[in-house]
């Protein structure tokens, strides 16, 4: 079979190896040496290497921290990549088919991630598979059985997607690259030609259910892990579940832009991705942020007005205490790029997709210390106000752990996009 | 390609269904609806160990703030009959002071876990480690289930849930195992070795990464004994029995004075009263707090100020 010459085009990172690869993939196996070393610190001297303590007296710290809210960002971000291939697919946005695949792929990866996130928080990891053990007595009460369930079939969801929408693709490259046949053969295991419009069909209703998925994960499971939570002054309370949603979808819009943009710019794809394409997702981006804008005032102006004393201590330190740095920070970090996205959607000229970029990744490095806030900052001002204020300092193991999730997410993706197109080769739509 | 795109349409919601797709989606359809209210029913009756059956027995601690005047005899016994790793404590004394100078009161209030009626901490854990035990209702760990996901500590508003976060060795007043240069022996309390119930709850520092929380002494308990910490209080102060019988002492004590417990509001319903004042919230300002730092490589604990 011969290919076209756009679908060489798609097929560069399959096709060429250049030094800018190796270099990156160096550095990200030198990232991954530092994750398992710390790991490995970890696992053989116990918790006590992290800055994470028992919260109260006489420790005084805070149970959870980056690893817990690394895992959150994670499933947020994870939202992106299915959702707006269900999106395109559901209304049949054809202009932005070319970043479909890039947005699924990130989808499984940073599942695979916010996973990995849960069980390094874990004290004993080595049981990890108690999980599944004890699920059928658990799952009718515990928010963190509700979220290993979900968590599980939205993977197994995507992953089926993913695959049956891919293997036309393998199928076309099976005579292009003969040497990675071995990766490609388990996938077209009874593959037909004809096959194409079943697999639209089963497509078409993956997508629907990952959609409502999306909702019951983002806006469901993960904000009850904490929602539902009365304890914990700064959690509790029946908006979180929009709350934690409008900010997974955020992440999950910028963590696209952010991976389109920069593979556009490595293999020069500018004529099959257009630049006005960013600027949609950018618009759609500030919207997202505008709604989280509004959920964070709700928030505050409720702990503020004339919410319980433990509530507003938390509120406080966050808009003028000891967080209040961190707190405006992340702020300024959502505000500005907002400011901006929404100027490039009203005005033309003042459109750049390098500003764009810039604004997604701000926004996503806000969310994360978002994320750690909502964690930390609650766990700190115990609800029993007989306890002192809580301290918690992430150490280096917490950080460089952190670090290799994120470098481990790189090599997965570059590692797929060696040997599977990552974008879809089909033209005529 | 007009053809697929016309087979593309055909995919949509507005074509017909046909008699077999319709008996597959609506068949998924029933089978998730009825997940949905297995989950929810099962959500809804979460077991809220109500005042059971009076035959049941219902174990609970009285504590006397009048008579405690704060000498942590209640820790040091705790720590000395658990074994529990340095830097926790499962039975902790809160001292505070309220009011200002010079009409100054200071309160001591020791805080061990509330075992509650409706406890948080037991509906949140993944795999069931955390339990409350039929017969006499208190709320343990069971050491060779737990994940050491540390939801239960989260839930709970008491902060009475401690994380193994060292391992067992070189980490207790007396070693778990080895002991310490051939002179100071290891522990060794074949109570805490033994299963109750099928599962091994007492004693502390059993496993590295593992919850663990005051038992209310469940070995003792087994040979009649009251926990360590009530039996060592040199003041009486606390007491602990059968809230259910009328005759016990705990019983009595509760019919004879004003009491309280901690954090009613939030419905957890504790089985540890306290007798006396309630500390004034807000006002109260804790005294000669003891933070402690856990040091990585080394069996000391630091201060932190």
């Amino acid at each position: 079979m011969r290919l076209t010459e756009p679908e060489e085009v798609k097929l560069r990172p399959l096709a060429h190896t250049g030094t800018g690869f190796i270099v990156t993939v160096m550095v990200l196996f030198v990232l991954f040496g530092a994750f398992l070393y710390a790991w490995w610190t970890q696992l053989t001297t116990g918790l006590v290497v992290t800055g994470l303590r028992d919260w109260g007296l006489p420790l005084t710290g805070s149970p959870w921290g980056l690893y817990i809210g690394n895992f959150v960002w994670f499933v947020g971000i994870a939202h992106g990549g299915i959702a707006i291939s269900a999106v395109i697919r559901l209304l049949k946005l054809e202009r932005y088919r070319p970043i479909a695949r890039m947005a699924e792929l990130l989808t499984l990866v940073s599942l695979m991630m916010a996973g990995l996130s849960l069980v390094m928080d874990l004290g004993r990891p080595d049981r990890v598979f108690h999980l599944i053990r004890y699920w059928p007595e658990r799952v009718g009460q515990s928010p963190l059985a509700w979220d290993v369930t979900v968590i599980t079939l939205y993977f197994v969801f995507s992953a089926t997607y993913l695959f049956l929408t891919m293997r036309e693709d393998l199928q076309r490259c099976w005579e292009r690259f003969p040497g990675r046949r071995l990766f490609y053969f388990p996938l077209l295991v009874g593959y037909s030609p004809d096959e194409r419009p079943k697999v639209e069909q089963i497509a078409w209703w993956l997508a629907v259910s990952l959609i409502l998925f999306l909702i019951l994960l983002s806006g469901g499971v993960i904000p009850w892990l904490f929602g539902l939570m009365r304890s914990q002054a700064g959690w509790f309370g029946a908006a979180q579940g929009p709350y934690f949603l409008t900010a997974a979808l955020a992440s999950a819009v910028a963590g696209v832009i952010f991976l389109a943009a920069l593979l556009r710019r490595v293999f020069r794809w500018e004529e099959l991705i257009p630049s006005d394409l960013f600027r949609g997702l950018g618009t759609a981006l500030a919207v997202l942020v505008l709604g989280y804008m509004w959920f964070l005032l709700h928030e505050h102006l409720t702990a503020q007005f004339a919410a319980p004393a433990a509530e507003s201590e938390v509120s406080s330190a966050l808009l003028t205490g000891r967080f209040a740095l961190l707190f405006w920070g992340m702020f300024a970090g959502l505000a500005i790029p907002f400011l901006y996205l929404v100027a490039q959607a009203i005005y033309r000229r003042v459109f750049r997709l390098r500003w764009v970029v810039v604004a997604s990744v701000v926004i996503l490095l806000s969310l994360w210390l978002k994320r750690i806030l909502i964690v930390v900052s609650s766990l700190l001002f115990p609800s029993l106000n007989l306890y002192p204020e809580g301290v918690y300092t992430p150490t280096w193991v917490e950080w460089l752990l952190v670090v290799g999730t994120i470098a481990i997410a790189a090599l997965l993706y570059i590692g797929f996009m060696k040997i599977y197109p990552i974008t879809e080769l089909r033209e005529e739509r | 390609m007009a053809k697929v795109a016309s087979e593309r349409k055909a995919s949509g919601l507005g074509r017909e269904l046909s008699r077999r797709q319709f008996l597959g989606v609506g068949g998924a359809a029933a089978a998730v609806g009825t997940v949905g209210l297995v989950v929810g029913g099962r959500v809804l009756s979460a077991p809220r160990a109500e005042a059971a059956t009076a035959s049941e027995v219902r174990q609970g601690m009285v504590i006397d703030l009048e008579r405690c005047f704060g000498c942590r005899a209640c820790v040091e016994a705790c720590k000395v009959e658990n074994n529990t790793p340095g830097g926790i404590t499962w039975m902790q004394l809160i001292r505070f002071e309220e009011g200002s100078y010079p009409n100054v009161t200071v309160g001591f209030l020791p805080r061990p876990c509330m075992h509650c009626d409706n406890p948080p901490c037991v509906k949140v854990c993944p795999t069931g480690a955390r339990f409350k035990r039929e017969g006499d209702g208190l709320v343990l760990e069971d050491y060779n289930r737990c994940l050491g996901c540390r939801y239960c500590e989260v839930a709970c508003p008491y902060g009475v849930n401690y994380l193994n976060w060292k391992r067992p060795e070189r980490n207790y007043y007396l070693d778990w195992k080895g002991g310490v240069d051939g002179v100071i022996p290891p522990y060794d309390n074949p109570d805490h070795d033994r299963l109750y119930g099928g599962r091994l709850v007492s004693g502390g520092g059993h496993f590295v990464g593992v919850m663990e929380k005051c038992t209310f002494c469940a070995h003792r308990l087994e040979k009649g004994l009251p926990p360590a910490c009530v039996a060592n209080c040199p003041v009486m102060a606390l007491h602990f029995g059968d809230l259910h019988d009328p005759e016990s002492e705990v019983s009595k004590l509760l019919a004879k004075n004003p009491w309280f417990r901690l954090l009613e509001e939030l419905d957890t319903q504790p089985r540890v009263y306290y007798l006396g004042r309630p500390p004034a919230g807000e006002q109260a300002k804790l005294l000669d707090v003891v933070r402690l730092k856990l040091v990585v490589d080394s069996t000391k604990l630091e201060v932190r100020r």
